[in-house]
């Protein structure tokens, strides 16, 4: 059954407010925790910029390794959030209503901490934004639109610009109500920020519809995101990677990640400040169906790029996909990948059990991390390995300090940024849960009453 | 001939329910038509819960305007600039439409973005900094009524709403100024 | 039933990669790309949403349904299919820019059969008929919420999936020299002759023929169904207005 506490507008501006207003203890602990991790990533960068790219494991041929796997495993979780809160909207799927704006908060900060690994990864960033601002147009010089290259940073842009923007119109209430509750410069703040909204039927209608149309505005991007991620790869004659399939295969893996990462972040929210009454078990229940749909769904992708990239038999895709099965360290890799991407946690997932404890949830949705960061590592460092004919410069790719640094550092950029965002907003949407209150209908046959919503 | 002062007065109702009870008395005894009342409320609620007009706009005009204006500016990024500085790379046409079409693309969506999020504001009639009367109180869950009556009738309408229960009245100058 | 329908939207999926597989495993061009599989279940897809608004539409107005058949299904079929006809571009571009930008003379041989060789004129009539009209058509609100412009939308869509079928299939298949390493020489395009034509119609008149026996045998509307929506959907007053409750059942 669903449960539906009944919770009076005062209350839920009470429990969702508390810790935007309040600065309880533990925040400095945690603060300082997740400072301390970025703080890993941020000396390993300036070790990078001060010694040079030669610090990393990088050399020929494989010139992409932890900072392009990390890049996209960043997009791919920052889809996570437009997926859900799109998709849930235009469906009016009930159970959207505490997700959204955490889902959307994960994109943003997903998405620009990956847009900070492709500067770091030319090593001498400063160079680049010498190339790149202030362009050099006068000369008559301009980038190659037809390079994926430049298709990458124009949907990133586009994205995060769209996302941010999508994140703050419909916060607007909420900032309203954060005005209304407190005092000082915060007052002055959030008041500046809710623009004067009073919320009368006309805002509100409008409020409903750029819910609606702004979801079907920023659908089609989030689409062409992490398809156009995936063409960096499959536009290029790499075997392995050149290959008609990837795009929808890296859209619905980067799902597949993102969606798990919002259950992640649910579990965190609802252990850290007690959001018992609003994340509830019918919530990741909701997550765990959809997760085990787009689950199914990558693994058919896979299997697709998997069986297509054998059958020909052309030799060069053959031996790729030996190097990734059988070939150590990646036969490892592999193995870990398979299970922890799917194997261990569809049929898991199956399992109504667990998808309606928060525990499970929180470590199955850990698990398909570890997974999706594993895939994007095997399709991309292998495929490299590859010895080309007449190369003799060729050495094996091994991961060093630096490198691990990066990895764990972006984990804390994203982890801080949510953080930091949820003490200044609040990160469940309160117009939404006190909308859910009213929108809650009951219908009554025969003995028994049926929980119901009205139609939007 | 003197000009009667139009004054506005805020109600606020513990429920919707008084809220909506308070309307209908105040149409008919105190003669206030949709025209002249707005109701803040502290979340979306059914369209004409209230009996109020329904909320005309046009927000729909925006996408498209923003996307043309996107497209245009994507095929300036793209084209223009080829044409510009024409440089062969793997043999690809100069214009080379499919490559191209992925950042008119981008530039289509990020304008039609743009001017929806500039609509949602225009026809939200945002920002609006300390237009018309407004209460704190309201997204504690109170059900605010604002009538804008003149001022000779302020009495009645007061009255009207006390009877059906209005936690508290307060009044105000005109709407909208 | 529920757990009924996953398995169907599974076998689904299942039959429409196999049937696909069966053209792509073959080492035809034009066919032999990974894709094909996945752009087989959203034409199909696609397809069947217009077969849906096709055969609500017909059964509504011939078999006197106009009570039980209102415009919301066919409101909701059709957001589908704009998700499905922006889909369809999105998986047909995938592949399109993946052969294109990798300019191997075998990627662009596949390209010119496909696209701007013989069947240049297939292409864009199928290209209007599959994409840009629907698509426009359905940006807009009014065409999804009427049941006769819904249909327009269905039968320009199911016009241009059979084309496009004949595009992929016909162009692939007649190849002349199957021993050549690739595609050297362009062949023409494949004109189809009477018996073509007659099994086509004989095809669809068949479906057609089974499908009004069906309904002759079975009710077309799921009754017990009819009968819970009238349970579990009603409209309640709310305040000033009237609100549509849905109950949502475990």
């Amino acid at each position: 059954m669903q449960e539906r506490p009944v919770l009076s507008d005062r209350q839920i501006n009470r429990d969702l407010l508390d810790f935007v207003l309040h600065t309880p203890i533990w925040f400095w602990g945690v603060l300082l925790l997740l400072g301390l991790v970025f703080g890993a990533g941020f000396i390993a960068v300036v070790y990078l910029i001060s010694t040079g790219v030669g610090v990393w494991g990088e050399n020929w041929p494989v010139m992409w390794a932890f900072e392009i796997t990390n890049f996209v495993f960043w997009v791919g979780i920052s889809h996570a959030g437009v997926m859900i809160s799109a998709i849930l909207r235009l469906t009016q799927a009930e159970w959207r209503r505490p997700v959204t704006r955490a889902a959307e908060v994960l994109t943003v900060f997903a998405l620009a901490t990956a847009a900070l690994h492709p500067a770091v990864h030319v090593g001498r960033f400063w160079r680049v934004i010498y190339w790149v601002f202030p362009y050099d147009f006068f000369r008559g010089i301009w980038p190659n639109v037809r390079s994926p290259l430049i298709w990458d940073p124009s949907a990133i842009f586009t994205y995060l610009t769209g996302s941010s923007l999508f994140i703050y119109s419909v916060l607007i209430p909420d900032l309203a109500v954060a005005r209304d509750r407190s005092t000082g410069w915060r007052r002055t703040f959030y008041g500046i920020l809710a623009l004067g909204w009073r919320g009368n039927p006309r805002q509100w209608r409008l409020q409903t519809l750029a819910g609606i149309l702004l979801s079907g505005l920023i659908l089609p991007v989030f689409v062409s995101v992490h398809s156009i991620v995936s063409f960096d790869f499959a536009m290029a004659l790499v075997p392995g990677w050149h290959s008609t399939v990837f795009a929808p295969y890296f859209v619905i893996g980067a799902v597949w990640s993102g969606v798990a990462a919002v259950a992640t972040l649910m579990a965190i929210l609802r252990f850290m400040f007690k959001l018992h009454n609003y994340i509830r078990p019918d919530h990741f229940d909701a997550l765990g169906r959809l997760l085990l749909v787009v689950g199914n769904a990558w693994f058919y992708f896979f299997l697709l790029d998997f069986i297509f990239g054998l059958y020909a038999r052309e030799d060069t895709e053959v031996q790729i996909w030996q190097a990734r099965v059988f070939e150590w360290p990646f036969s490892a890799l592999f193995v870990i990948f398979l299970l922890t991407a799917y194997i261990l946690p569809v049929p898991l997932l199956m399992m109504r059990s667990v998808r309606r404890s928060v525990t499970m949830m929180f470590l199955t949705s850990i698990l398909i991390n570890i997974g999706m960061w594993l895939e994007r590592y095997i399709l991309i460092v292998p495929a490299m390995q590859y010895k080309q004919t007449l190369q003799f410069s060729w050495s094996v790719y091994q991961p060093q300090l630096p490198e691990w640094g990066l990895v764990i550092g972006s984990f804390g950029l994203v982890a801080l940024g949510v953080f930091l965002f949820a003490k200044v907003f609040p990160i469940i949407p309160i117009y939404e849960q006190k909308e859910s209150q009213v929108f809650a209908a009951e219908i009554k046959v025969g003995k028994v009453t049926v929980p119901g919503v009205i139609r939007e | 001939m003197a000009v009667a002062q139009r004054q506005s007065l805020l109600g606020l109702f513990t429920s919707a329910d008084a809220a909506a009870e308070a309307l209908d008395q105040l149409e008919e005894k105190a003669g206030i038509t949709p025209d002249d009342f707005d109701v803040l409320t502290s979340s979306p609620y059914p369209e004409g819960a209230f009996g109020e007009k329904p909320v005309a706009h046009r927000l729909y005009i925006f996408p498209i305007a923003g996307a043309l204006c996107g497209f245009s500016v994507g095929l300036l990024l793209t084209i223009g600039t080829q044409m510009a500085y024409p440089l062969v790379t793997h043999g690809k046409p100069i214009i080379a439409i499919p490559a191209m079409l992925i950042v008119m693309y981008e530039g289509t969506m990020l304008g039609a973005i743009l001017f929806t999020i500039l609509g949602i504001l225009f026809e939200s009639r945002l920002p609006a900094f300390g237009a018309g009367l407004y209460d704190p109180r309201i997204s504690e869950g109170y059900v605010g009524v604002i009538v804008s009556t003149t001022s000779d009738r302020v009495p009645v309408v007061e009255r009207v709403m006390r009877d059906a229960g209005a936690a508290d009245v307060i009044a105000g100058p005109p709407r909208g100024s | 039933m529920t757990l009924l329908s996953a398995f169907y939207l599974m076998a689904y999926v299942g039959a429409h990669t196999v049937f696909a597989t069966d053209f792509a495993m073959s080492q035809v061009p034009g066919w032999h790309s990974a894709i094909f599989p996945a752009l087989h279940g959203i034409d199909g897809l696609q397809a069947g949403c217009a077969t849906a608004i096709l055969v609500m539409a017909l059964v509504r107005r011939f078999g006197r349904l106009e009570a039980y058949i209102s415009v919301d299904p066919f409101w909701g079929v059709s957001k589908l299919m704009l998700a499905l006809t922006l889909l369809w571009m999105y998986f047909h571009f995938a592949e399109f820019l993946t052969l294109w930008y990798g300019r191997t003379p075998r990627e662009i041989a596949v390209l010119t059969i496909l696209y701007w060789g013989p069947y240049l004129g297939l292409f864009i009539v199928e290209f209007l008929f599959v994409w840009l009209i629907p698509f426009i058509m359905l940006l807009i609100f009014p065409v999804r919420r009427s049941i006769r412009w819904n249909v327009v939308v269905a039968l320009s869509i199911l016009f241009g999936l059979l084309l496009d079928r004949i595009r992929l299939y016909s162009a692939a298949f007649s190849v002349e020299n199957v021993f050549e390493h690739m595609l050297e020489t362009i062949p023409g395009p494949y004109v189809p002759d009477v018996v073509d034509l007659m099994i086509l119609a004989g095809a669809i008149s068949g479906a057609v023929l089974v499908y009004l026996l069906a309904v002759r045998l079975v009710p077309v509307l799921a009754l017990w169904e009819v009968r819970q929506a009238l349970i579990f959907s009603r409209a309640i007053p709310y305040l000033r207005t009237e609100a549509a409750v849905v109950a949502k059942p475990e």
